[in-house]
């Protein structure tokens, strides 16, 4: 915090100014007000009076001078969004010049690629449309044990994977939802496929899924305890069924599989068909 | 200047949150101001626009290297003033534990009747039981629709006290208060370098071309004093006082964001503490006053143009 003896202001006090001006939209007062700055070197790396320099830069067009502030100096993350504007639509008005008329959505993109956001007003985070695996798998992890989180549990969790509890509403809600329509689909094929009687055809492009749970398969039949049962369909981490309330995974299979009547290869069928297509949905 | 208050009832106006805390509430304020209206100053009162606090602290005394002793002394005869005016004329008595942050809070509870000739000491308002406690049954229960009532009459008056005194408080004292104001605020003046000189000419030059708005810690009542008793009661209108007390500055700044608008450009300025983050929280600018060299320095960047 330097005092100029003739220049009246500290750091502090320009730096307020320039935040005052630029609120106010008034940039040709900012401008003239940064030209009667004393070339001090102090006041002229301060962060306030660098955004101020390149928001005058961009209103003036001088977009040379706006691109040499912006990768010049380091900035801080809170003047990241407003200096990564001024960077884009530099550069969108420079390209739209030299193509002639307004850009599109996909010459945007190409802007954005030949010219990327340099690191001094960016973070480097990509934008994301997933949450992290870390937290996916702590959501789909409860989400095993118990699709039904209490408020209070969904608190915990928001906490646990650094979302918002609206956000783990949602994805449960719609785990549900999609769970219920893949089951739906899976009764679907397999109302079909047993009216046709071929029960293979289900398990036919899941060669990999088949073998995975073929070892298995002499463990399945009706006088297993529901234990087994529940080791068998936990193998791939996957879980069965969207409408079932109750925790034991055992009983909520058997309650998806309607079609299950004691019958061991109808018992195998049944379980192994949603669960292969479960298997296929690992990706979720 | 441009006058933003009118003595006549304004009680059917927004600023009556005791129904909805002014969060929800859409502000109206003269349409005529605010289309353009391009700043509002927000200022802290103590150790910024006024030396009185730390008088009393010893803290001024300390830092600007004066005699704690005079300087004890000075703040000690202005609180008096402060309290004795509050309490004579203000109603300081019954409202010390009602407190409200504007004046206009309790409006909406007001029945706009004519108070010409009604006698506050009497109507029962603050009886044995002490302004209408639990176990008092002459002013009936604290809260009670005649009881908010009775407020709102408080509240009124003191609006119309303050708009008709703020230019000449003098009138409001005995002859011998009178002078004794005269020559302490004179002497503190004096002490303090022209602190509350300076920080008048910043505020007058605001005043001519935006807004200031008064946001302090004081309670409201004491601060209306404070201000009526410094000189101030022509730079803030009565609307333009808010107090923190209860709700914080924070707080306070968002009510007054939502009253005037996102398309002002405000400016926070005080001695640091706690308004300067609530200001960071509004993402306001912030202007320091540490020494009386800042309100100088704020002076001139309004001169010329800056601010």
């Amino acid at each position: 915090m330097s005092i100029m003896p003739s220049f009246g202001f500290t750091q502090e006090q320009v730096a307020c100014v320039c935040e005052v001006l630029q609120q106010g939209g008034n940039l040709e007062r900012l401008g003239r007000f940064l030209w009667s700055l004393p070339a001090c070197d102090h006041l002229h790396k301060n962060e306030s009076v660098l955004k101020a320099k390149a928001v005058v830069a961009f209103h003036r067009g001088n977009f040379r001078e706006l691109y040499k502030i912006l990768e010049s100096h380091q900035f801080s993350p809170h003047n990241h969004p407003k200096l990564q504007q001024l960077w884009l639509k530099a550069h969108y008005i420079e390209a739209e010049k030299l193509r002639g008329r307004p850009l599109g959505a996909v010459g945007k993109y190409r802007v954005r690629r030949k010219f990327p956001l340099p690191r001094t007003i960016w973070d480097g985070e990509e934008t994301s449309y997933c949450f992290k695996e870390k937290s996916r798998s702590v959501l789909r992890d409860w989400y095993t044990h118990n699709p039904y989180p209490s408020p209070r549990e969904k608190r915990e969790l928001a906490e646990a994977t650094g979302l918002t509890t609206t956000q783990v509403s949602n994805w449960f809600k719609n785990r549900r939802q999609r769970d219920r329509a893949a089951e739906a689909k899976e009764r679907e094929n397999g109302e079909n496929n047993n009216g046709v009687g071929n029960k293979h055809n289900q398990l036919s492009p899941l060669d990999g899924g088949k073998s995975l749970v073929s070892s298995s398969e002499d463990e399945v039949s009706p006088s297993q305890s529901p234990d087994h049962c529940s080791m068998m369909l936990f193998q791939g981490n996957v879980n069965l069924s969207g409408a079932a309330a109750y925790p034991l995974p055992g009983l909520g299979a058997q309650q998806s599989v309607h079609s299950m009547q004691g019958h061991p290869h109808q018992l195998q069928d049944s379980i192994l068909g949603p669960l292969t297509s479960s298997l296929v949905d690992l990706g979720s | 200047a441009q006058e933003h208050e009118d003595p006549t009832p304004r009680h059917a106006q927004s600023h009556a949150p005791s129904k909805a805390k002014g969060k929800g509430k859409k502000p109206d304020s003269s349409p005529s101001t605010d289309n353009d209206l391009e700043r509002i100053f927000l200022w802290d009162l103590d150790e910024t626009i006024i030396v009185f606090h730390s008088l009393l602290t010893g803290s001024f005394a300390q830092k600007f290297g004066k005699d704690p002793a005079t300087v004890l002394n000075l703040g000690l005869q202005m609180e008096e003033l402060i309290f004795e005016l509050a309490d004579t004329h203000l109603f300081f008595n019954d409202l010390e534990e009602c407190d409200q942050v504007h004046v206009e809070d309790v409006a909406s509870d007001d029945n706009g009747q004519d108070l010409s000739n009604y006698n506050f000491s009497s109507d029962g308002f603050s009886g044995t039981g002490g302004a209408g406690g639990p176990g008092s049954t002459t002013t009936g229960v604290q809260g009670g629709v005649e009881w908010m009532r009775k407020l709102a009459f408080r509240y009124r008056r003191l609006r119309e006290i303050y708009i008709s005194y703020k230019m000449n408080v003098g009138a409001l004292l005995s002859p011998l208060k009178r002078e004794l104001l005269i020559r302490v605020r004179a002497e503190i003046e004096a002490v303090t370098d022209g602190w509350l000189s300076t920080a008048i000419k910043s505020l007058r030059l605001i005043q001519g071309r935006c807004m200031n708005v008064l946001v302090t810690t004081t309670q409201l009542v004491p601060a209306l004093a404070k201000v009526l008793l410094y000189g101030l009661g022509d730079v803030f209108p009565v609307d333009s006082i808010y107090s923190a007390t209860k709700i914080g500055k924070e707080s306070c700044f968002e009510r007054i964001v939502s009253r005037f608008g996102k398309k002002v450009t405000y400016v926070v300025i005080g001695d640091g503490r706690e308004e300067e983050f609530a200001a960071k929280q509004h993402n306001m600018p912030f202007w320091r006053i540490s020494a009386r060299g800042d309100l100088v320095s704020l002076h001139q960047a309004l001169e010329l143009d800056f601010l």
